[in-house]
């Protein structure tokens, strides 16, 4: 068989660090694999291998002869001094050319005869193959349907004014377009929202090349990966199947291995656990835990173990009645109006998913329920006994030069985590860091690291109410069912940012979400029953992502 | 010229390029309608009278194109299995490059049979008269 890329006895190594330690690899033609792994594992880097950005220190890595190769990386370049739809329309210039080919070689066959005939038409069925192959054909509708679809900002928005977000998206518009035999995604679900990641998922399953993601999105795994290639100190794993198939797999894989990693065997058997569950229990588990907030409340009052492998979330004050309610809020700024009639109430127990794409008001809406920002009409009340674990995303005030273990325990051996003491080096251990680790100045870690330490000095402040922005963003599977499984046992309330639907699925008993405009519905129930009671009562087109557009703000 | 002509002539000459491929589909579908019911591998003209490209199936399924293709004095065929821009041979005959789609297929060897294209054609020279266009549109 003809593979597509091919890694043989490759080795490298990133200063102490193994990434590749003897990886022998082949990728087959149109194959879909999803590439998982720990946090700084090297992920990243066997995808910049692969695009040939970096070389292997030993051994061979090379693309078969003629394979085109793209690659989304986490920090995608751009032309600055170009705008959206320059950039864009990069992604398709090698259409266009071939285009103009072709009607070159239409209008010369008007004039030839003989030999000159035989020899254009023969040119012109290689053109014909290649733009077939492209869907050239609609090329103008595919890239206004990839603009849509990945929410891109305005055609005529200038690059450089771009967040980082908008940036990705831009970038992952133009790789799409361009169609590469080998297309490379380093966390391409990161900064897109629920709607985008399914249409990218579809498109994506129909690819008709070769796809590698590294991604922690486990329903993006489940629905487009058919092979799962798990990095782990510096070996290669490959598992054939898609995400629960991987579950599966390496729970076997481990109990044959005799291997003593509990923690990560009980992970995979919960999620197991989980995925068997179906639709109807999962929807019971979120009930029962809106049912049971005293019974919750009493376990974590009587259990306080000391557990330094996982996540904890220290337990807060008792709720009383009141949590958190919104009665007809309204909210603009400057002439945009992000929220109208906003209407709520969060029970206590409640884990709300907030879901839309960047730029509806999401972070705003925190601001409001910390106080920082102020409705422009209506209400939003806190409970008397609500007290608020919050840190605002972009991380103000945190030091560069200090490290991780500085930052979280402002240099003290024991910290007070809620209002239990433990040993400053292990809580920080149970996110991640460990060892050297924690010696790491916050200025420079990956958008995972920098993630984990975000929620170490969030869940520190041993809040009931916790508002956590995008806390799943660039965080490995593990750490995420670490997570999830301190907010299972967690007795109190939740607002959590995310379009991460697996998590949503796993850990939402509420979802607000954005619906267009200024409108948001308040949902009873986790994300997949959201999406089912959206298309009962907007249809289709309504869940197909669309490009923002804001409705002007009209006072008084 | 306005900025109104340049979009007039730009949606012209998109318009003219979307009539072309489609009648090139057209006459890859009459060819595979010749082919419908002829058994083993044959092919046969894609433009009636013009043997450069030329339309294969087996059994009246399609393969693909083989296409002829001059480089100074030597002459080759290439083979193109339907759905792809991938060329996979480079034979000295028509018919060999027939047998390799056949063979790319999983396929036996096989005896070629041409099937000629009646020609009915109404242009002068069998080429669909949409596909040859004008010098300066």
């Amino acid at each position: 068989m003809m593979y597509v890329y091919t890694m043989r006895k490759a080795r490298m190594a990133h200063g102490d660090k193994v990434v590749l330690d003897d990886v022998t690899l082949a990728l087959r033609p149109g194959a879909k694999i999803g590439v998982v792994g720990p946090n700084g594992m090297g992920k990243s880097t066997v995808l910049r291998v692969m695009a040939g950005l970096e070389r292997p220190t030993d051994g061979d890595a090379f693309a078969a002869p003629g394979t085109s190769v793209g690659i989304l990386e986490q920090e995608p370049r751009l032309d600055d001094a170009a705008t959206v739809a320059d950039n864009v329309e990069q992604g398709v210039v090698g259409v266009r050319g071939l285009l103009h080919h072709y009607a070159e070689v239409t209008a010369l066959l008007g004039d030839a005869d003989g030999e000159e005939t035989r020899r254009l038409l023969d040119e012109l069925g290689g053109l014909q193959e290649s733009l077939d192959h492209a869907g050239a054909w609609d090329v103008d509708a595919r890239l206004e349907q990839a603009m849509d679809a990945l929410r891109c900002p305005p055609p005529d928005t200038p690059v450089r004014d771009l967040s980082g977000g908008e940036r990705r998206r831009v970038a992952l518009c133009r790789l799409l377009l361009s169609q590469p035999d080998l297309l490379l995604l380093d966390e391409p679900t990161n900064h897109l929202d629920a709607e985008s990641v399914q249409w990218l998922e579809q498109h994506l399953a129909a690819y008709p090349g070769t796809v590698v993601a590294v991604t922690h999105d486990r329903y993006f795994l489940d629905n487009v990966a058919q092979w799962i290639l798990e990095i782990d100190r510096g070996h290669a794993y490959p598992y054939e199947g898609d995400y629960s198939t991987y579950l599966a797999t390496k729970a076997a894989r481990l109990r044959v291995e005799g291997r003593k990693d509990a923690r990560r065997a009980k992970h995979l058997a919960e999620e197991l656990e989980w995925v068997r569950s179906g639709a109807k229990g999962r929807q019971n588990k979120s009930k029962a835990r809106l049912a049971r907030y005293e019974e919750l409340a009493a376990e974590a009052a009587r259990t306080r173990k000391l557990d330094f492998e996982e996540i904890q979330i220290p337990p807060g004050p008792r709720l009383g009645g009141l949590v958190l309610e919104a009665a007809g809020v309204i909210k603009g700024y400057g002439d945009r109006l992000l929220m109208e009639n906003l209407s709520f109430s969060l029970p206590r127990g409640g884990i709300v998913g907030v879901v839309g794409p960047n730029g509806v008001g999401k972070t705003t809406l925190f601001r409001m329920i910390v106080g920082e920002e102020q409705p422009d009409a209506g209400a939003l009340r806190l409970g008397e006994t609500v007290k608020i674990s919050y840190v605002d995303q972009n991380r103000a005030g945190l030091d560069p030069d200090r490290s991780v273990w500085e930052v979280v325990s402002g240099g003290l051996d024991h910290l007070l985590v809620g209002d239990a003491e433990m040993p400053s080096r292990a809580y920080v251990a149970t996110f991640g860091f460990k060892g050297a680790d924690q010696q790491k100045p916050v200025g420079v870690l990956s958008g995972g690291e920098r993630n984990r330490l975000n929620l170490a000095l969030t869940l520190e402040q041993g809040g009931n109410l916790l508002l956590l922005d995008e806390p799943t963003n660039d965080l490995d599977v593990e750490t995420l069912a670490s997570l999830e499984n301190a907010l299972f046992g967690f007795p109190g309330c939740a607002v959590i940012t995310a379009h991460d639907r697996w998590f949503l699925d796993r850990v939402a008993t509420h979802i607000l979400a954005w619906e267009g405009g200024a409108d948001w519905f308040w949902f009873e129930g986790d994300f997949a029953g959201y999406e089912a009671n959206k298309l009962q009562r907007l249809g289709s087109d309504a869940a197909r992502p669309h490009r923002i557009t804001h409705r002007r703000l009209v006072r008084g | 010229m306005t900025d109104l002509d340049h979009e007039a002539a730009a949606a012209v000459s998109a318009a003219q390029l979307t009539v072309v491929n489609a009648k090139w589909h057209i006459c890859e579908e009459q060819a595979l309608r010749r082919l419908a019911g002829v058994s083993g591998l044959a092919c046969t003209p894609l433009f009636p009278g013009h043997l450069v490209i030329q339309v294969v199936a087996c059994d009246g399924r399609p393969l693909g194109r083989i296409r002829r293709h001059q480089e100074g004095r030597t002459v080759r065929w290439v083979a193109v299995p339907a759905g792809t821009a991938q060329e996979i041979g480079a034979c000295r005959t028509a018919h060999r490059a027939a047998r390799v789609l056949a063979r790319h297929r999983g396929l036996r060897s096989l005896r070629v049979t041409d099937n000629p294209a009646p020609v009915e054609t109404p242009s002068r020279d069998g080429l669909p008269a949409d596909l040859r266009g004008e010098r300066g549109t």
